[in-house]
């Protein structure tokens, strides 16, 4: 399987020596240790800041595609909504569309399966007043796709907020935010099949209602949250509760933190604690890690099962707009059974110019038990993303 | 030319045009450089004919002869402030540039520059670039004191220390490393049942750990090693479906994993990214079921395993990853592995 995209990796990675967004957790690798630098949202994810923008067109993008007469201020300049220069400091208007194509168990005769996910279509808007746009306020509608695997007759909307709030700075240190938005949990990374992401329930459709508090300090970010599940939902399944997560900078480069979540419905009780970190590797080199325990007690039963999982993301930047990214995964769904399993896979991510992002994901789950030796299963996608 | 002109005026002690002078106004630089040569021409030269002789050398490229002359200068026309500067530097006294000639400022920013010059022309690191540098240092460190051109100063320290840094990294050096790899590889072997022709496909999922190393050479851009290690794992197979037999066992690994390396190194921090060809073999016996209608047939022992390699240098530390198939099968191996080098 990986020698199929073998030839496809080293013609991607030879193509760093013909010449010379989004905001990801990775970022940290260009000195980006808070997530604040580059989101309206300080935990990261949703709207990206001009500021972002700009980078995203002068740091992140690569050169390949643009005359040398185009200078990086240039770029910068016309990194704004549809290539403009945002004509006011108040309003800002975002498009974003992510979709890929997925292969299951590819070479199979049998199991192939090939599917196109329009994964996110947003529009976004914000509105943001005062001095370091200390009122914000965040809406965001868009496209989602209804869930294949739902039960016949469930009625699924193909159009949702994953995001509306409003924020106030009451010092430069303190935020507070109100509105629908993501749980603060471990490393937000843009893998919503993450182990890390599904088993504390932090992914992609699991946003809540709530107020959140914001600080962030010399060496130190923090973050409070009070939720009361998604009001979208019926009542009996929203998950109320808190989060917390806090992180350190340390020798001014990386950031060591953890997290703890706990919510519950009328049938499910969940906790999540998690440590993980964050390195700068410099020059778009990173290395992202989190290990998390995650109990779920079923309410009536009280019916226990705790899972581990772990997370190893690294990346290295050859050349400027391409990124070579490896992900390691761990999940032991049941800390008193046996199996566990282990997701191994590289990936090449390519933003060819600013307002698109390009990527290759091999991913190979590998299962370990004293029962049973199985194959292992395989999946690639080809993502694609693009902002205006 | 600015510095020429007021170099000219400053030391100027005659009104009236020498030869030397009458050269250089027809550019005929090499000529008034290659009094330079001969002492019987060089020694006689008033300190202006010694300017015109100094911007001569610069013309034809002659940056080191230029560092040489302009010493000299220093020496026969401001040894004593020269030396008087040199002791404040050593002892931590503030300097003011207006206690000092100004051609003597000026000498000191013409040699700085030659050395900038010198040093940037290096192809490679030898014996005499540390002298450069260190003379280059040496001025760089006057004419900080004195405050002169700070900003174009520090500009051209840039320039040569960026060079410095290109002349090390294009340098080969040898580079050993021990390191202990968590790994995971697959065996497969395939069960047959001789009366009916049924074959059964076998894998074994083994885990295990590779005490190793690595030696090679490595630049500031690329990495060549040949690596190896020792395996000492286990592996589960099971095989259900046939109904008059299951087959499970649980099997000790123990192997050799050995080839060439060659990593690009993509940041300052000496992350890399690579390839690697390793052999990989392995022994693991596998037992033949107790009914004699069925017999294991195992895979080759020794494998052609291309890898996809990567690592994150902590100073001598390093984390590894190494993920790859087998070549012409569908079994892969990965790898996490630490390191540190030597």
């Amino acid at each position: 399987m990986f020698a199929k995209f073998l030839p496809v990796l080293l013609i991607m990675l030879g193509c760093f020596y013909s010449k010379n967004a989004k905001a990801y957790p990775n970022f940290i690798g260009h000195g980006y240790t808070s997530c604040i630098n580059c989101h309206y949202n300080p935990f990261g994810g949703g709207p990206l800041t001009d500021y972002a923008r700009a980078v995203a067109a002068t740091t992140i993008s690569s050169r390949n595609f643009y005359p040398e007469s185009m200078t990086d201020e240039r770029l910068a300049n016309s990194s704004g909504f549809l290539f403009n220069k945002p004509e006011n400091t108040w309003l800002r208007a975002q498009m974003n569309y992510r979709g890929f194509q997925l292969v299951r168990n590819p070479n199979s005769s049998t199991q192939e399966k090939t599917m196109w996910i329009n994964m996110q279509a947003d529009a976004r808007l914000i509105l943001k007043f005062g001095e370091n746009d200390r009122f914000i306020t965040v809406a965001n509608v868009g496209y989602a796709p209804p869930e294949k695997n739902a039960p016949a007759g469930t009625k699924q909307d193909t159009w949702r907020s994953r995001e509306y709030y409003m924020g106030y700075k009451i010092t430069p240190k303190i935020g507070v935010y109100a509105g629908l938005m993501d749980k603060i949990y471990g490393i937000r990374v843009i893998e919503h099949i993450a182990y890390s992401r599904v088993y504390p329930q932090v992914t992609q459709n699991d946003q809540t209602h709530g107020i959140t508090g914001h600080y962030i300090g010399e060496s130190w970010e923090a973050g409070l949250q009070m939720f009361s599940g998604n009001l979208m939902q019926d009542a009996d399944i929203r998950m109320k509760g808190f989060a917390a997560t806090a992180e350190k900078t340390i020798f001014g480069l990386h950031r060591l933190g953890g997290s703890f979540i706990s919510s519950e419905n009328d049938y499910l009780k969940l906790n999540s604690a998690a440590l993980h970190a964050r390195m700068n590797l410099k020059e778009g080199s990173a290395l992202l890690f989190e290990v998390g325990r995650t109990t779920q007690t079923v309410v009536q039963s009280k019916k226990e099962k705790t899972s581990h999982y772990g997370l190893l993301q690294t990346y290295l930047r050859p050349a400027r707009g391409w990124y070579v990214l490896n992900n390691v995964e761990y999940i032991k769904t049941n800390v008193e059974e046996d199996p566990y399993s282990i997701r191994w896979g590289p990936g090449v991510q390519y933003f060819p110019f600013q307002r698109l992002e390009l990527r290759f994901d091999l991913y190979n789950t590998r299962n370990f038990s004293k029962e049973a030796s199985t194959k292992d299963n395989w999946m690639y996608l080809f993502q694609t993303h693009v902002w205006l | 030319m600015k510095i020429f002109i007021l170099l000219m005026l400053l030391v100027s002690q005659s009104l009236f045009a020498s030869e030397v002078e009458e050269l250089f106004k027809q550019k005929k630089y090499q000529q008034v450089a290659s009094l330079f040569d001969n002492p019987n021409t060089f020694n006689p030269l008033s300190s202006q004919d010694m300017i015109l002789v100094s911007y001569s050398l610069r013309a034809m490229g002659r940056y080191r002869d230029n560092t040489k002359l302009i010493a000299v200068m220093i020496k026969k026309l401001y040894a004593k402030e020269h030396a008087q500067i040199f002791d404040k530097i050593q002892n931590k006294v503030t300097l003011d540039a207006d206690d000092y000639p100004k051609p003597l400022i000026l000498l000191y920013w013409n040699i700085y520059n030659d050395y900038a010059l010198i040093i940037k022309s290096y192809k490679k690191a030898d014996a005499q670039l540390e002298k450069d540098k260190a003379n280059f240092q040496s001025f760089r460190n006057i004419l900080s004191e004195l405050e002169f051109r700070e900003g174009r100063v520090e500009k051209t320290n840039d320039q040569v220390t960026s060079h410095l840094q290109y002349l090390s990294d294009i340098e080969y050096k040898f580079t050993a490393s021990f390191q202990l790899q968590y790994m995971s590889w697959q065996y497969s072997a395939i069960m047959s049942r001789k009366s009916t022709g049924v074959n059964t496909d076998l894998i074994i999922t083994n885990q295990g750990l590779c005490l190793g190393g690595d030696v090679g050479y490595e630049s500031g851009f690329y990495h060549y090693a040949l690596e190896g290690c020792f395996l000492i794992g286990s592996g589960g197979v099971t095989a259900y479906g046939t109904p008059e037999v299951t087959y499970k066992q649980n099997l000790a690994a123990y192997g050799v994993k050995l080839g060439p390396s060659a990593y690009k190194i993509v940041s300052s921090s000496k992350s890399r990214i690579g390839i690697s060809l390793p052999i990989l073999f392995t022994t693991q016996k596998m037992t033949q079921p107790s009914d004699p209608d069925y017999v294991v047939d195992q895979d080759t022992a020794v494998n052609f395993v291309p890898t996809l390699n990567a690592r994150w240098q902590f100073d001598k530390w390093y984390l590894k990853t190494e993920f790859g198939q087998y070549f012409g099968k569908k079994e892969t191996l990965w790898a996490l592995g630490v390191g540190r080098q030597f």
